[in-house]
């Protein structure tokens, strides 16, 4: 993907100039100027929608140099070195009183709350208005429960262009942090050393980095209001990135209206209240009178808030994300990307409160819920910036865009500081197309406690983890006793990528740790300095159980369902708006594989009822990490075998690998909330180009129409319209 | 439906020969039949043996670990196959040579490799006490694996195994 370090100069500059014409390209699309269609007729692209490989545009063309991919200029570092800067934790935005909103929020979007339109905004003439909340109006886009789970707290936050940070929240002191004074303005920067991202380079939760993290507990539900300040001139986006936008809750157990669907996003100047009810799955059905301890939130006292659901459905580390049609990549490449602490009874962020419930995982003691000292959000993904060193992406390369840089918290290379004791780093890949595999550099053992949201039903002691696609996440102990002060270790990522399609091969610690490979990205990324023993004793501790998986033995399996995941796609639908063509896309039900349209109805599990579904890799020998909204699943088989689920997996899960030409077979119960929701391959490439399809839950009609209206989003205010097609046995 | 494959004993660069060889008996091997096919998953034993020396005493491991392949068609035209290589130690069983305690692993692999006539797999697995409590310390061995495969239809042919204490430096 990247050339080596040793590339001719004139290699060098051919393969930017080439980076340049597509970087033109890239925008024209981007601002609309040029479609998909008209780069076609232009003989840029194939009909396939790949990038026909015409040397000056792309890095795979042949050359004078070479007739294999030549690959792509490596983002310069302008003299900075690896471990030289410490590692941010993440901000944690602040969480207020509902009533601290104005305007109040409400259950169904009100209309009549209007404002002047910017005419910079496409499609708008001057004097037209819009709707103050971008949400779509009407019952079945209001918040569902909104009395019941009245909000308790609110978080707000804006998406808008790159700026000094001056309110920086670690959640914790500054020994906690590598010695980072939050006081001092944060510079939108991957490393001090290099070069400040401009406002329309980097795209982020209130413009600033570290990333922002969302701190929530069960029994407290959380109005989260969204506003846009992105440029209203959709040109204005620093060569990609799309101004409008939809925050998916990943992988929250909330209503439709609050997943943050592809469709239903929202411009500039907007806002969108996400109503996060923060239940247990099972609430309306199981434990309805929160009689059980390990159902509940944890209190401010230190005891338990009992909530109604099953406890076992209790989930503890979610991330929150940009979800926006066709560029949901981009955007979230671009910085709109965050965590999701959820606290419990179970997962209480205390490790000293023994009450028989609290597991008491490595956290802190001084609050009683939420402590971070030894909890620690780990956002990794890989960058490229050019010359300037500016943020850069690259559309065309339908197979996945790899970055050449690792960044933690969007930090380049940091390190961090330890004490001689044990943490809980909540590790997300938030990269666009590459998978990690991590160990640490010597070798020692690790503990995996959670796989995605959920807690595992047994802790898995490991020295590499498996590999980690794109929006997994994995909850890792690792315990610093170990270690002498003054001594360092360093995370590694072992996954070699040859390009975006997905792994090239898994390396040995000591061939990764030795620096050879031709992926820049792999190797040490992660530097743990090891500074003081803790001044007080650890008191967390790692159960032998966690939090086993609810039991759907007694749930009859009401349907079966296959999704294949494959290319050479094609569109049934011809709809503007809503369809799409791209290389990829989903079979459903052994039919053809269709490229996405969020108008299309694929599946409508019946409310209540358990399904068995198996997503399948149509070959190619790519890897495809696929997520499910909304209800967590539990994997079943792995390629048609129960005995090849690994361990780590026997979790409940959101985002399942297939593995090259593999399967997995997932079970979930479909309850408690309505709406439509999503299923897609989260290499966000993938997701862009087509490999995303709607789902809904069927209640038969009532209280929702079946199947539901697409939501058409517009400045002036969102319309609906019959879906355009709905599959044979969706319903 | 399933059918067998007698393995044949592979001729690995003398470097690669292991002190410790677990040999793959013939028809251990099992493999789909899908005839036209041109990629095939196969799945065998591997008897491991080795010592992973070290403090608090040094451990020697005997004992059968599966090993099962998964080989995918390059993803692009010209592009290299891929074989995933899945690798289950939780059979192995290591006893300590000072106080004669059994140790184990819980260590499962599933990794993703370059498919060629031969390859080296090195990984790191933990191991601990049977006895011993989730979260207490574990130490780290390392297994090696060379794998033998018909490159035209991906199947493994022969593998062997050692088991030896890391040199990671840090």
């Amino acid at each position: 993907m990247y050339l080596p370090r040793n590339a001719s100069k004139a290699r060098v500059r051919e393969a930017e100039n080439a980076r340049k014409n597509r970087a033109e390209i890239v925008k024209a699309f981007c601002d609309g100027q040029v479609s998909r269609r008209d780069l076609i007729r232009m003989g840029l692209m194939s009909a396939a929608g790949t990038l026909v490989m015409t040397n000056g545009l792309s890095v795979f063309a042949p050359s004078a140099y070479a007739s294999i991919p030549t690959g792509a200029p490596r983002s310069p570092l302008f003299g900075v070195q690896p471990f030289t800067q410490p590692m941010p934790r993440f901000d944690v935005l602040p969480r207020n009183p509902v009533s601290a909103l104005t305007p109040a929020p409400v259950a169904q979007v009100d209309e009549t709350k209007r404002h002047a339109l910017d005419p910079r905004l496409e499609g708008v003439r001057p004097g037209d208005t819009g709707p103050n909340e971008g949400r779509p109006p009407g019952p079945i886009w209001a918040h569902q429960e909104f009395t019941r789970f009245a909000p308790q707290v609110s978080i707000e936050a804006t998406q808008e262009g790159a700026k000094l940070n001056t309110a920086y929240n670690p959640g914790v002191t500054s020994d906690f942090n590598s010695g980072i004074d939050a006081a001092a303005s944060f510079r939108p920067t991957f490393h001090p050393g290099l070069p400040d991202q401009g406002p329309l380079a980097l795209w982020t939760f209130n413009g600033t980095i570290p990333p922002k993290l969302m701190m929530v507990r069960y029994g407290e539900p959380l109005l989260f209001r969204h506003r846009n300040n992105l440029p209203f001139d959709v040109t204005q986006n620093g060569g990609f990135g799309r101004h409008t936008i939809s925050i998916h809750e990943h992988n929250g157990h909330h209503g439709a209206e609050n997943d943050g669907f592809t469709g239903a996003f929202f411009f500039p100047g907007q806002f969108y209240d996400y109503h996060y009810p923060i239940v247990l799955g099972g609430w309306r059905t199981i434990n309805t009178a929160a009689t059980d301890p390990r159902a509940g939130g944890p209190a401010d006292s230190g005891g338990i808030n009992k909530v109604p659901g099953d406890w076992r459905e209790t989930m503890s580390t979610h991330w929150f994300h940009d979800h926006m049609f066709s560029f949901t990549a981009q955007n979230v490449y671009k910085g709109m990307a965050g965590m999701f602490n959820i606290y419990s009874s179970l997962d209480r962020g205390n490790e000293a409160i023994n009450d028989g419930v609290n597991l008491r995982l490595p956290s802190g003691t001084a609050k009683s819920f939420g402590n971070l000292e030894y909890d620690v959000n780990l956002m990794l993904a890989d960058k490229a910036w050019d010359a300037n060193g500016q943020l850069f992406f690259d559309i065309f390369n339908f197979d996945g865009f790899l970055g050449d840089q690792m960044t933690v918290n969007l930090a380049y290379k940091p390190f961090f500081e330890v004490e001689r004791r044990k943490y809980r780093f909540r590790i997300l890949n938030a990269a666009v197309s590459r998978f990690f595999k991590l160990a640490l550099s010597d070798g020692s053992a690790m503990i995996q406690i959670a796989n995605d949201g959920n807690l595992l039903p047994q802790p898995v002691i490991l020295t590499e983890t498996d590999e980690m696609g794109i929006a997994e996440r994995y909850d890792l102990v690792i315990d610093f006793s170990r270690y002498s002060i003054g001594s360092k270790v360093w995370m590694v990522n072992l996954t070699q990528h040859e390009d975006g399609t997905g792994p090239a091969a898994d390396l040995s610690i000591a061939a990764a740790v030795a620096g050879n490979s031709s992926d820049p990205a792999v190797g040490k990324f992660l530097e743990f300095r090891i500074v003081r023993d803790p001044a007080v004793a650890d008191q967390s501790q790692v159960l032998a159980t966690l939090i086993p998986n609810p039991d759907l033995s007694a749930v009859p399996v009401a349907r079966t369902r296959t999704f294949k995941f494959g290319d050479g796609a094609s569109q049934t639908t011809r709809d503007p708006v809503t369809s799409f063509r791209g290389p990829w896309g989903i079979g459903t039900n052994g039919g053809e594989v269709l490229d996405a349209d969020f108008g299309r109805g694929s599946a409508a599990p019946r409310v209540g009822t358990r399904e068995t579904w198996t997503l399948i890799n149509d070959g190619g020998g790519w890897d495809h990490p696929i997520h499910i909204h909304f209800e967590e699943g539990q994997i079943l088989a792995r390629n048609g075998s129960t005995n090849a689920v690994p361990a780590a997996e026997k979790g409940r899960k959101d985002v399942y690998r297939l593995r090259p030409d593999g399967s997995v077979t997932i079970t979930m119960q479909f309850r408690d909330w309505g709406g439509m929701f999503m299923e897609h391959c989260h290499n966000t490439v993938h997701e862009d180009n087509a490999m995303l399809l709607r789902w809904e839950i069927d209640d038969n009609g009532a209280p929702f129409v079946r199947p539901l209206p697409t939501p058409i989003s517009k400045p002036q205010g969102v319309t609906f319209q019959p879906p355009d097609d709905v599959l044979p046995g969706a319903l | 439906m399933k059918t067998h494959r007698t393995l044949s004993t592979p001729a690995f660069p003398r470097a690669l020969v292991l002190a410790s060889v677990g040999l793959v008996s013939a028809g251990a091997i099992a493999q789909t039949a899908a005839a036209p096919a041109p990629m095939v998953p196969t799945s065998t034993v591997v008897t491991i043996s080795g010592t992973v020396e070290g403090l608090p005493e040094s451990v020697l491991f005997t004992g059968p670990v599966q090993v099962s392949t998964r080989p995918a068609p390059g993803r692009i035209a010209g592009a290299m196959a891929h074989v995933v290589v899945s690798i289950d130690l939780r059979q192995l069983s290591g006893r300590g040579l000072s106080t004669g305690k059994t140790y184990v692993s819980s260590a499962q692999a599933d990794l993703t490799r370059v498919l060629g006539a031969s390859d080296l797999i090195e990984i790191t697995f933990p191991f601990f006490t049977s006895s011993a409590a989730p979260a207490s310390p574990a130490r780290t061995g390392l297994a090696t694996f060379v794998l033998a495969y018909d490159v035209t239809t991906g199947a493994l042919t022969a593998a062997v195994a050692t088991v030896a204490a890391p040199n990671l430096p840090n």
